[in-house]
C-alpha cells in the first residue's frame, strides 16, 4: 500500500479494555510507576535485572488486557533503530572478535552492549504500553497536573488529543477526494507537490476550525480552566499496587548494585 | 529519528532535558489562553501529518515536518512538539519516556533555527511567485537535516562507539530530507497563495 494513515487512536482506547484491572488503578500511581520504572531500567548496566523485568512488563500488558499484537505493533518503530544498532555497533567496540571481516571485527562486547540496549528499550516500551497505553488522555492530563506540569502545556496536550481524530478525518476526506480524481501516490515530484498542498489545506482548515472553537468556548465563559467531573481517590488497591511495584523496583535496583 | 529508552547516557539525558524544559518554558510564555487551542490543533495537524508514509523503493518513511512547524510556530514549536512526542511515546511506541527531553530538544532546536533563518524572508510582501516554494524547500530540507544532526550529536555524546550506527541511520534517512524539502516547499507555496496572512504574522497572532 502506497499510503497508510492509521487513525486508530479512538479505536485503540476502546480495544484496550476499559474495565481492565489496570484501569481501576489511580492514573497518578500508574504514571509514577511508569516513570520510575523507565528510569530504573534505562540506567541499568547489567543483564540480570532486565531479564527479570522483561516478564513483568508482560504482566502489566496482561493486566491492561492489551493483545500481544497491539503491543508488538508499538515496538516496530523502536526496533528499526535497534536493527541498525545490532548490525553496526559491535564493529565500533573494541574486544574479542566474533566475526573478522578484513580489518573490521564484530566484537562480543559490542554485541552484548547492543543486545542490552535493545532489551532495555523493549522492556520499557512494553511496560509503558501496559501501564499508560489504555489510559484516557484526559486522566493523563489530570495526573500530569498533579505532578506539577504547567497548565498551559496540559491544555495544549488535551486540545491536541481532542482534535487528532477531527484533523485525521479532514485528512481522510481530502485523501478520498484525491483518490476520486485518480491520484496515485508514487515517489515522484507530482506526489510530493500534492502532499504539500494536502498538508497546507489541512493546516488552513484546522486553523479556521480553531478560531471557531475559541469563539464557541468564549461564548460559554472559558477563562483558561478545564473542569473535570471525575475526582481521583487513592484507595487501598492503589496503595497495594504501588507498594508491590516499588518493592519490585527496589529489588531490581539492589540486583543492579550487588548481584554478581 | 526518535531516540528510544536505554540508549542515552545519564549526563546527556540530564542536560538535554534541562535545555528542552527551558525551550518549552520560552514557548509557553509566548502563548496565552486565546491561542492555546490554535497551538493544540496545530500539534494535532503535525501529529497526523507525521503518520503519512511515503514509499521509497522497498521501504517507506514518514514525514516529520520539523521545518514547516518551525516556520509557522517559532518557539511555540517546543511545547507543540513535546505534546506530540509525549503522545507518540505513550500511545504509539515512538521514542521513549526518559528520552522525551532529548527528542523534544533535537526537533525543537531545529524548528527554532529554521524559524530564525527563514521567517524574515517569508513574511516579505511581493517577490516572484516561485519564491515561497524555494523558501519552504530550504526550510524543510534544513529543518530535517538539523534534526538529524542534533540526533547524531546526542547519540555521539552518549557513547563515542555509536559513530558508525549513527552514520548508517542518517544515510537511511537521506531520501526523506529531499522529500521533506519538496513537500514543505509546496505546502508553503500553497499557504502563501491561500492564506498569506498566516505566513506574515504567524498563526498564533489573532
Amino acid at each position: 500500500m502506497a499510503h497508510k494513515i492509521n487513525f486508530s487512536f479512538v479505536n485503540m482506547l476502546i480495544e484496550g479494555n476499559v474495565h481492565s484491572f489496570i484501569n481501576r488503578i489511580d492514573p497518578r500511581v500508574r504514571l509514577l510507576i511508569a516513570l520510575l520504572y523507565a528510569f530504573c531500567i534505562a540506567f541499568s548496566t547489567r543483564f540480570f535485572p532486565i531479564v527479570l523485568a522483561g516478564p513483568l512488563s508482560f504482566v502489566f500488558v496482561a493486566l491492561a488486557r492489551l493483545s500481544l499484537k497491539q503491543t508488538f505493533r508499538r515496538l516496530a518503530e523502536l526496533n528499526f533503530f535497534m536493527i541498525f544498532l545490532l548490525l553496526f555497533f559491535p564493529f565500533s567496540v573494541q574486544g574479542e572478535a566474533l566475526v573478522q571481516w578484513g580489518s573490521m571485527a564484530y566484537s562480543k562486547e559490542g554485541l552484548e552492549k547492543a543486545v542490552l540496549i535493545a532489551l532495555k528499550a523493549n522492556t520499557i516500551m512494553i511496560t509503558v504500553s501496559g501501564l499508560i497505553g489504555t489510559m484516557e488522555p484526559a486522566a493523563l492530563g489530570k495526573s500530569m497536573q498533579f505532578f506539577g506540569v504547567p497548565k498551559k502545556f496540559i491544555h495544549i496536550f488535551l486540545f491536541m488529543v481532542r482534535y487528532i481524530d477531527v484533523v485525521g478525518d479532514e485528512f481522510r476526506r481530502l485523501r478520498n477526494a484525491m483518490k476520486l480524481r485518480s491520484f496515485q501516490a508514487k515517489c515522484n515530484l507530482h506526489t510530493f507537490r500534492t502532499y504539500g498542498n494536502l498538508i497546507g489545506m489541512v493546516l488552513v482548515r484546522s486553523l479556521e476550525r480553531s478560531e471557531r472553537i475559541m469563539a464557541a468556548m468564549k461564548c460559554r465563559g472559558f477563562h483558561g480552566r478545564f473542569y473535570s467531573l471525575t475526582n481521583f481517590h487513592i484507595r487501598m488497591l492503589d496503595f497495594s499496587f504501588l507498594f508491590v511495584c516499588l518493592c519490585f523496583l527496589a529489588s531490581l535496583t539492589w540486583l543492579e548494585f550487588f548481584s554478581l | 529519528m526518535h531516540i528510544a529508552d536505554g540508549v542515552l547516557s545519564g549526563p546527556v539525558i540530564a542536560v538535554s532535558s534541562t535545555l528542552a524544559l527551558a525551550g518549552v518554558g520560552i514557548g509557553l510564555s509566548k502563548v496565552d489562553y486565546d491561542t492555546i487551542p490554535k497551538a493544540g490543533i496545530l500539534s494535532a495537524t503535525f501529529f497526523v501529518a507525521s503518520l503519512m508514509h511515503i514509499n521509497i523503493g522497498p521501504s517507506s518513511a514518514h514525514l516529520l515536518l520539523t521545518g514547516l512547524l518551525g516556520l509557522l510556530l517559532g518557539w511555540t514549536a517546543f511545547p507543540a512538539l513535546a505534546a506530540a512526542l509525549l503522545m507518540q511515546t505513550l500511545f504509539f511506541g515512538y521514542g521513549g519516556l526518559t528520552t522525551l527531553g532529548a527528542n523534544t530538544l533535537n526537533a525543537g532546536a531545529a524548528a527554532v533555527i529554521c524559524h530564525a533563518l527563514f521567517f524574515p524572508f517569508i513574511r516579505k510582501e511581493g517577490g516572484r511567485p516561485a519564491t515561497p516554494f524555494w523558501i519552504g524547500f530550504w526550510a524543510g530540507g534544513i529543518g530535517i537535516l538539523l534534526n538529524g544532526l542534533f540526533f547524531a550529536l546526542t547519540l555521539f555524546l552518549s557513547d563515542r562507539d555509536f559513530g558508525e550506527t549513527i552514520l548508517a541511520v542518517l544515510l537511511a534517512h537521506l531520501p526523506i530530507i529531499v522529500i521533506e524539502a519538496f513537500v514543505t516547499g509546496s505546502a508553503v507555496a500553497f499557504l502563501k497563495k491561500v492564506k498569506p496572512e498566516l505566513l506574515q504574522k504567524g498563526p498564533l497572532v489573532s
